[in-house]
This record gives C-alpha cells, structure tokens and sequence, in this order.
C-alpha cells in the first residue's frame, strides 16, 4: 500500500472509530437509564422494552451514518484506486458488523442483569402460598409458573391461577432475555460465517459457494436455535422444546440453503 | 361489598389522588378528604393518602371473611407502586441525547395502569344465571342448574 493508499485508509478508520466511539457513550448511559426503569417497573416488561426500541433506533441512525459518509465522501475516493476499493469496503462491513454486536452484547447483558435480580423476586413469589378464590384455603398446585386450573381440596371450587406478575416476569420475558443472551454468540458466529463465505466467493470472481461452507452454515444456524431452546428449558426446568428447533430450522431450510442451487443439487429439499 | 367491589373502590381512590397529584383538580381538599394535613411536601402527602386508603382496605376486606389473595396484593403494593409511578423519569441520558427516549419509555405506564389496574391471578368461573362456582375442570355447564357458564355473543 503506497503512501496515499494509507492516509485514505487511515482517514476511514479514523472516522470509523468515531462512530464506535459514540456508541460506547450512547451505552453508558443507556446502561444507566434502563436499569433505572427496570428498577421503578419491577414487574412490568412495558417500560424497559419501550425505552430499547428507542434506543434500537438511536443506534441504527448512528451506524447510518457510515453509508451516508460512504456514499457521500468516501466511495469516490476508494472508486478510483481499483487496488484499494475492496479494502475500503470490507473495512465499513467490518465496522458495521463490529457496532451491531457491541450493541446487541451491550443489551444482551443489561437484560441478563435485570433477570437476575427478578429471580429473587420470582422465587420469594413462589413461596408464598396461593388461597382458593372461594374459601380461601391454600391451593395445591402443579406448577406456578403456567396458569392452571386446580381444585381447592376443601371446599371443591375449580380455581383458575395464573402466576403472580413477578413471577410472569421472570419465568416469561426475563427467561427469553437469558436464552437469547446465551445464544447471542453462536448468532454473530453465522453472521461472521456468511461475510467470510462472500468474501471467497468475491475473490473467485462470485465463484459458488462450496457445499462444506453451506453444511457449516447450517451447523451454526443449529447451534444457535438449540441453544435458545436448552437454556429456555434449563431456567423453566422443562424437557427441551424439540417441535421449536424443528420449526426454526425449517424456515432456515425454506428460506436461505434452498434457495441455493448448489444446496439443492447435494442435498434435496427438506419439503415443504 | 363484594372483595371484587372493595378492589374497584381502591383503584377509584388510587386514580383520584393520582389525577389530583398531577393537577386535574386541587391537591389541598382531596389530601384533607383523606385526613391529610397539606405541608407542601405533595409527595409525602400523596404517601399519607395511599397509606390512608390502605389501612380502610384492609379494614373493608377484614369484614368479608378470609382475605381474597387479589385484593390482598392490591393493598400490598398500591402505595409501593403508585409511588413508584410518580416518581420522575431516570434523567439519564443528556449527554447522549437519550432524555426523551426514557421520558417517552414511560409515558404511557400510568395511563395504561389507571385503566386496567391488577390483573387478577385468580379466578374462579361463576354461572351467569345462579352464581354456582366451577367445581371440575373443562366442565363448564353449572353444577347447579345445568347451563353454560358462558353467554353467547351470538345470542343477544
């Protein structure tokens, strides 16, 4: 790379490491003020889930911001050396990737973090004893962390109890914020596979991409929903939800290896 | 007074002081109405009111017979919770421009929670003509006089 090639290369990175300068701040002080919200809601999703849409949209006009500079300022300059527009390219990919895990890790751990302290509350929930509606004797029941008809041994009434709100809290949405937590690496994992498989096939002049590459894809899109699925199962204490890893799993089929010609050729069609 | 009753009866009193609290009517008569001597301190004074409306709910539910655990949490958490409603929006965020996001994050909580208040986590289905109670599971004509529990929406 020639002097001229590394100023403009520095000049992009530069400005590329703004961008993710100014996400770091934006999570500070996000990280403050969700956990305040969670703090005030203890037993209602609404509010913290509110505040994470706005801040989705926060973030995604911050990583905006590198296309528009690319388009605008940065494009032309890479255009006209041939040697070096690639370069510029995977750099502004690589940055975009980079602030979409920092930012989805960022959430990742504060929801964790709400979890945990939500299953003290859940658990101090669970032991208290739930009386019948009717006569006011405690209930035996199954569980507590499903809405279960249960009959009240003394006096006979079918009562329907559903769990307390701090319990729904945790064992509902807090649960699926620690599965996807757990399994958030295994998806940057297939997203960082994909951006390796496009960039050999660019430099085999789009060449198609080998089955073993597409059969590692599909290991990784696996991996991902099983672990969602296993630690959902862990935390709840149930048997492992087989049918939603299948049914994940066939949307993937469906929608991205099938339409793959080279895929189809070795592999079949799983149907439908 | 029905426990059901008793439980409108607090979120009506709940709602009042809310609206009274936040301006829609004066704050003096309403905190006196409860017993509450106006200092200035309006926070405290809200506090006063709920611990107020609590203490007579819990006196009215003594009066039904065993506690309905619906009510029960109502009063337990009716000044924790309201008082956590009123309390201002994290002022996080300035430096970053998140101030609004939190603000609008929870704009709409109070609003939600003074319509539809608790959720009942417990309920057991009565006939709609005699009032008998449900007494096996997914059998849902009355013990009692034999009909449906349920009206049916097709039939006015």
């Amino acid at each position: 790379m020639n002097a001229n090639q590394q100023a403009l290369v520095d000049r992009w990175q530069s400005f590329l490491a703004k961008i993710h300068e100014r996400l770091a701040e934006i999570c500070v002080e996000a990280e403050a003020g969700v956990r305040a919200i969670a703090a005030q809601h203890p037993e209602d999703q609404m509010p913290v889930s509110n505040a994470i849409t706005g801040l989705d949209h926060r973030v995604r006009q911050l990583r905006d911001k590198i296309q528009e500079t690319w388009d605008a300022q940065v494009e032309d300059k890479f255009s006209a050396d041939p040697e070096i527009h690639d370069v510029g390219l995977d750099m502004k990919q690589d940055s975009e990737v980079l602030l979409d895990e920092k930012w989805s890790l960022a959430k990742a751990a504060w929801m964790s973090e709400i979890a945990r302290e939500a299953f003290g509350r859940a658990m101090a929930a669970m032991e208290k004893p739930v009386p019948c509606s009717s006569c006011g004797a405690p209930l035996n029941l199954p569980t507590r962390i499903e809405l279960v008809a249960a009959t009240c041994t003394h006096c006979g009434v079918v009562n329907q109890a559903a769990p307390s709100m701090a319990i729904q809290y945790y064992f509902g949405w807090c649960v699926q914020n620690l599965a996807d937590a757990a399994a958030l690496p295994h998806r940057h994992a297939v997203e960082r596979q994909r951006i390796v498989a496009d960039r050999w096939r660019r430099d085999r002049n789009w060449a198609a991409e080998p089955v073993e590459s597409l059969e590692e894809w599909e290991r990784l899109e696996r991996r991902y929903w099983e672990t969602v699925a296993h630690e959902r199962a862990r935390l709840r204490n149930e048997p492992v939800d087989q049918k939603y890893i299948d049914s994940r799993m066939a949307y993937f089929y469906k929608y991205s290896l099938e339409s793959n010609q080279q895929w189809v050729r070795a592999k079949g069609r799983h149907g439908g | 007074m029905t426990p059901d009753e008793l439980a409108d009866a607090v979120s009506m009193h709940r709602a009042r002081l809310l609206a009274a609290f936040r301006g829609e009517e004066p704050w003096e008569p309403v905190a006196e109405s409860y017993g509450v001597t106006p200092t200035g301190a309006r926070e405290a004074e809200l506090r006063a009111c709920l611990e107020a409306v609590a203490t007579w709910g819990r006196d009215a539910a003594s009066r039904l017979g065993p506690p309905g655990v619906g009510i029960t949490a109502h009063l337990a958490d009716l000044v924790r919770e309201t008082m956590n409603e009123i309390a201002p929006a994290p002022t996080t965020g300035g430096k970053a421009g998140l101030a609004m996001i939190f603000a609008n994050a929870t704009a709409s909580v109070s609003w939600w929670k003074e319509r539809y208040g608790k959720v009942k986590t417990i309920y057991v289905a009565r006939c709609r003509f005699c009032g008998g109670k449900q007494t096996t599971a997914l059998a849902f004509h009355c013990p009692y006089c034999g009909r449906f529990l349920y009206a049916d929406p097709k039939q006015a």
